[in-house]
């Protein structure tokens, strides 16, 4: 109590909570560094935009667009990433549907999965675009048909009919 | 020409852009070399962007980058030629040449170990940007945009992007400072390389510290002020994420936001009116970094001219309304540009449903909750150190004192309570179904701005307190 009466004591009581404070933060800061420094060293020009793809086990993202290309898509065309709920984790699912729009632009890319609707970026239109023509398809190698076009064993293009 | 020279040849040109400007507005202030870099770094992206952005509607046959290198070029010549031209134009106090000296005392072992400390946590920084991915809104928000506009045979962002709803998730609507610092890399390397822009983050971190270095050195000496710098590298939000190593905006805002901060208080001290215009051109850059950068500039903005015009029984300061003003219509005209741009164009943000009387008071049951949620992020040490507690220890001390709340105490509450209270509100009409998980996944972003100032704050009381 005499601390809070007097502001010396106030101000010691402050520095206090400053320094241990930032002892704390510290040592998390330091943890952290430690976990950044044992992680692989990620490069190349779309490094980060490859190491999204990795839940669909793919290496590169230009194995994607490049399928998308030879395939023959039109640069206009509205493209629907349909994934089964189980296949990936929430994270893992924003992170592949988002990686494939930017690397699939300028065509437009719709997220259909049940998954997408109960999370906090679940308003992407995907029913209405269930009928289009370009699917991506993510699941594993016993889901994916025959007539599709892998491009890893998670990952498939389904062609127009 | 190597990468590497083309990088360095694109931060080069970007400082004598801003080193031109700085030089013009600031002709009489004393600012330390750190500082001038610093307000360099962020006025001449910002400023290139602005002319990067008009070349290329205007004159889409050429492209920008030529116009805008000239640019740079002829600023970074006009302040050279303006310093040699001008000698009168020196720095006050402690003035040698184009910056102030840090202080005349010889370093003592202390500063040399925080000194140390610091540039190793410069450098550790360094190592983890270059190392790691860019964060996902590093990429999706900031990187995307970048390459779109590089992608552009004018050098521009496609229209029809600003309205697609397919791409709502990726923020359309976020202004384009560190898309164009990003494009402005690429362009001069001639190609998108995500790890090359990775070392735009570290410097941003760097301007960041160099204001509050510099704010603190003005009041409590050298060895607070490196102490403060060596403070905001333990904070983890700001150093690796969602910090400088992740390429997300907010690390580059809070440095403009610091800028901002440090100049006002400096203005309300000293009566320096060139230190106001800094302000207002640091807020103008806030404004054109992040979205939340127009709330933070308006309220910093209209709170600086209330505390440099209402001064009760305080020492009136000699700057005029009109150069006061220049901290409201600086952001203000970098604001209305961008708004009616995404009013032509744009598409309202997906994260929030639209402001009504029905959908506030629908979800006004939810404040407690946030509340709740501001409350534990602002008392967690593992994030800030326990910089909020303190900061409101100074508060009470502040208040209590002798003197008061003198101006520069009330712009400095203000300026670090005031948006926080004004954050609170929007997540209220949160359209994500788990209101709590939206507050936990933004707050953090939504602190690195203000947490500087609120350790500026208690260490400039403390000090006070100390030295008292």
């Amino acid at each position: 109590m005499r601390a809070v009466e007097s502001p010396r004591g106030l101000v010691a009581a402050g520095w206090l909570v400053l320094c241990a404070g930032f002892l704390y933060s510290g040592f998390a800061t330091l943890r952290l560094y430690g976990q950044v420094l044992q992680e692989s060293v990620v490069t190349g020009p779309f490094g980060t935009i490859d190491g999204f793809l990795k839940p669909v086990n793919l290496s590169s993202g230009s194995q994607l667009r490049l399928a998308v290309e030879r395939a023959g898509w039109p640069s206009d065309a509205d493209v629907v990433l349909r994934a089964p709920h189980e296949v990936l984790s929430r994270q893992d699912l924003y992170q592949v549907y988002y990686s494939t729009s930017y690397l699939l632009y300028p065509r437009r890319v719709w997220l259909d999965s049940p998954s997408a609707s109960d999370g906090p970026t679940g308003r992407h239109e995907s029913g209405s675009r269930r009928g289009s023509r370009y699917v991506v398809l993510i699941g594993s190698t016993n889901s994916l048909h025959h007539r599709h076009h892998p491009v890893s064993d998670m990952i498939a293009l389904a062609a127009p009919p | 020409m190597s990468s590497a020279a083309a990088v360095a040849g694109a931060f080069l040109a970007l400082l004598a852009a801003g080193y031109g400007l700085v030089a013009l507005v600031a002709r009489r202030m004393a600012l330390y070399w750190f500082e001038r870099l610093a307000a360099s770094y962020l006025i001449g992206m910002a400023s290139l962007s602005v002319v990067w952005i008009i070349s290329s509607v205007l004159i889409p046959t050429i492209h920008p980058i030529w116009l805008t290198s000239g640019c740079s070029a002829v600023l970074g010549l006009a302040a050279w030629r303006c310093r040699v031209a001008r000698p009168g134009d020196r720095p006050s106090g402690e003035a040698v040449g184009w910056a102030t000296r840090v202080g005349t005392r010889a370093f003592e072992w202390p500063d040399v170990i925080l000194a140390s400390i610091l540039s190793l946590e410069f450098l550790a920084l360094t190592v983890a940007s270059w190392r790691t991915s860019l964060g996902f809104d590093g990429v999706f928000n900031f990187e995307w945009k970048a390459r779109l506009m590089f992608e552009h045979p004018a050098g521009q962002l496609p229209l029809p992007y600003l309205s697609d709803v397919s791409r709502a998730w990726s923020h359309p609507q976020y202004p384009l400072m560190v898309p164009f610092g990003e494009l402005w890399v690429y362009t001069w390397l001639g190609r998108v390389d995500q790890a090359a822009i990775k070392m735009l983050f570290p410097l941003f971190f760097f301007a960041l510290v160099a204001f509050l270095c510099g704010a603190v050195l003005r009041v409590a000496g050298r060895r607070m002020a490196l102490a403060s710098g060596v403070a905001l590298g333990l904070m983890p939000p700001l150093t690796l994420l969602p910090g400088a190593a992740s390429g997300y905006a907010d690390v580059p805002l809070a440095a403009a936001v610091a800028g901002s901060v440090a100049f006002t208080f400096h203005a309300l001290r000293k009566g320096d009116s060139e230190a106001v215009t800094l302000a207002g051109l640091l807020l103008a850059v806030a404004t054109w970094t992040k979205a939340e950068g127009v709330v933070l500039s308006a309220t910093l903005g209209v709170l600086g001219v209330l505390c440099l015009r209402l001064r009760e029984g305080e020492q009136p300061p000699s700057i005029s309304l009109r150069h006061s003003l220049g901290l409201v219509w600086m952001p203000a005209v970098a604001a209305v540009c961008w708004l009616v741009v995404q009013y032509r164009y744009g598409i309202s943000a997906p994260d929030f449903v639209p402001l009504s009387a029905r959908n506030v008071l629908d979800h006004i049951g939810r404040l407690p909750v946030i509340a709740d949620l501001i409350v534990r992020e602002l008392a967690r040490p593992g994030h800030w150190g326990l910089v909020w507690p303190a900061s409101a220890i100074a508060v009470v001390l502040a208040a209590t004192g002798k003197q008061g709340l003198i101006a520069s105490d009330r712009f400095l509450v203000g300026a670090i309570y005031l948006p926080l209270i004004l954050y609170t509100l929007p997540f209220i009409l949160s359209s994500w179904a788990d209101v709590g998980e939206h507050v936990r996944s933004a707050l953090p972003r939504l602190l690195v701005p203000l947490s500087p100032i609120a350790l500026f704050f208690t260490v400039v009381t403390f000090c006070r307190g100390s030295y008292a």
